[in-house]
């Protein structure tokens, strides 16, 4: 997947360049270097894109991990987000937000509904901490 | 016994997540410390210059979630310097004879570009992105019985299956592909049941909402939130990386938007081992279900 944010918001590059964003899957962990692979899908549909290459900067999933410590394996959702998991991360729950102890709390993507910023789980979060509070 | 805490909540962690919990903390009237490891706030709304003069987002990039929040759309960020760019193509998906298929904003420009899938995009498409708006904080989040209970199992009917038996409803590559890069996104395999789902919720938010870039990168959408905390007299301290809870500052409430892992590092003597146990066993690798 990518994305050519600069074409739409010039002020992120100097002028005539652009950045281009992009990912691919791999397994969780994988440290398999895909540059070449992303390169030539991108050059299937956009003959010469190569050449106009001043410099790349790649992250494996390692790299993300060190990065930011919630990735853990490269994983920006937080652990997998299928049925059988869908509501039950980190435990199953009505609440999943509380956690046993008192006063301690998760709101991150590993709780419903998972990842991407919407800020969805910390504002159940939020009011699950409200509610026991108030 | 009522103590005396400097702060009522903690937070730990400023990605969307924390951000959005210590705003609606820090807005309901608790006083909220927000606590970020790294120098940069935002977790997966960082943006970076990788290279000097060119701005790249480290992570998210593209907004169809932020945008189409339903907490985040009660905020007003765009007076904390949040400014959304929606390209006149939100998606596309090239072909090798040189065609593509595309999402666009419009429900119906995009349903003309699939050709004789056009009844079939609309007959999918248009009762999500009509019930969308009221079916979106149910379905956001903790599992409930969903107050819009019929469009919500409406909506569940076609969310529950795979991509791959969803997109059979089509009969053009072009749709079945534009379909199959939104599932993608589950990371999961698109045969799996309910993969569809997470294609039918960005496509829906790109009907209504766009698939916006914030001006200045993703990390506009942490600074709008951080400055819109601030402004309601929330505090934050970055650069420091919770280690133990013995650390963090008593308070009524401590939230970790972090993973299982950081949790159980950090307070694992505070819990009980049952759930530091179920909660470490969160699965990362796609399963056959």
């Amino acid at each position: 997947m990518l994305a050519q944010q600069s074409l739409f918001d010039a002020d992120r590059v100097p002028k005539g360049k652009q950045v281009l964003w992009g990912y691919c899957h791999v397994p969780n962990g994988s440290t398999v270097d895909m540059t070449n692979a992303v390169e030539q899908q991108i050059e299937r549909f956009a003959p010469g894109f190569r050449d106009t290459i001043i410099d790349r900067h790649i992250i494996n999933t390692a790299q993300f991990e060190a990065y930011n410590p919630n990735y853990i394996g490269g994983d920006i959702n937080g652990g997998v987000l299928d049925l059988a998991q869908l509501y039950s991360r980190p435990i199953l729950s009505v609440s999943p937000y509380r956690t046993p102890a008192n006063g301690i709390y998760i709101c991150s993507a590993s709780t419903p509904p998972g990842g991407g910023v919407h800020g969805m789980c910390g504002f159940h979060a939020a009011n699950a901490v409200l509610k026991d509070i108030k | 016994m009522q103590k005396n805490y400097e702060y009522d909540a903690v937070v730990v962690g400023s990605g969307p997540n924390g951000l959005a919990c210590a705003i609606q903390l820090q807005r309901s009237g608790l006083s909220v410390l927000l606590i970020e490891g790294s120098e940069q706030i935002g977790g997966g709304m960082r943006s970076k210059e990788f290279f000097p003069g060119y701005l790249s987002d480290v992570c998210s990039a593209i907004h169809p979630m932020a945008a189409g929040s339903p907490f985040f759309s009660q905020l007003p960020l765009t007076d904390y310097g949040l400014e959304y760019i929606n390209p006149p193509v939100l998606a596309a998906h090239p072909f090798d004879n040189g065609t593509s298929a595309s999402l666009k904003s419009s429900l119906y420009e995009t349903a003309n570009g699939l050709g004789i899938d056009k009844g079939d995009y609309l007959d999918l498409m248009q009762p999500i992105v009509e019930n969308w708006p009221k079916l979106a904080e149910d379905i956001l989040g903790p599992f409930k019985i969903p107050k819009e209970l019929i469009a919500s199992l409406q909506f569940g009917l076609s969310a529950m299956k795979s991509a791959k038996w969803l997109s059979n409803r089509f009969k053009t590559e072009e749709a079945k592909a534009l379909f199959a890069g939104m599932a993608a996104h589950s990371f999961l395999p698109l045969d799996q049941l309910s993969t569809a789902a997470v294609g039918l919720v960005l496509m829906a938010n790109g009907h209504l909402k766009g698939w916006p870039l914030p001006k200045g990168g993703s990390q506009a959408i942490a600074n709008a939130l951080l400055s819109y905390f601030e402004s309601l007299g929330g505090k934050v301290q970055m650069g420091w990386m919770v280690r133990s809870y013995g650390e963090i500052p008593p308070a009524k409430a401590v939230i970790f938007d972090t993973g299982p892992k950081q949790l159980i590092e950090i307070a694992g003597d505070h819990l009980p081992s049952i759930y530091k146990k179920k909660a470490s066993e969160v699965s990362l690798r796609p399963r056959r279900i």
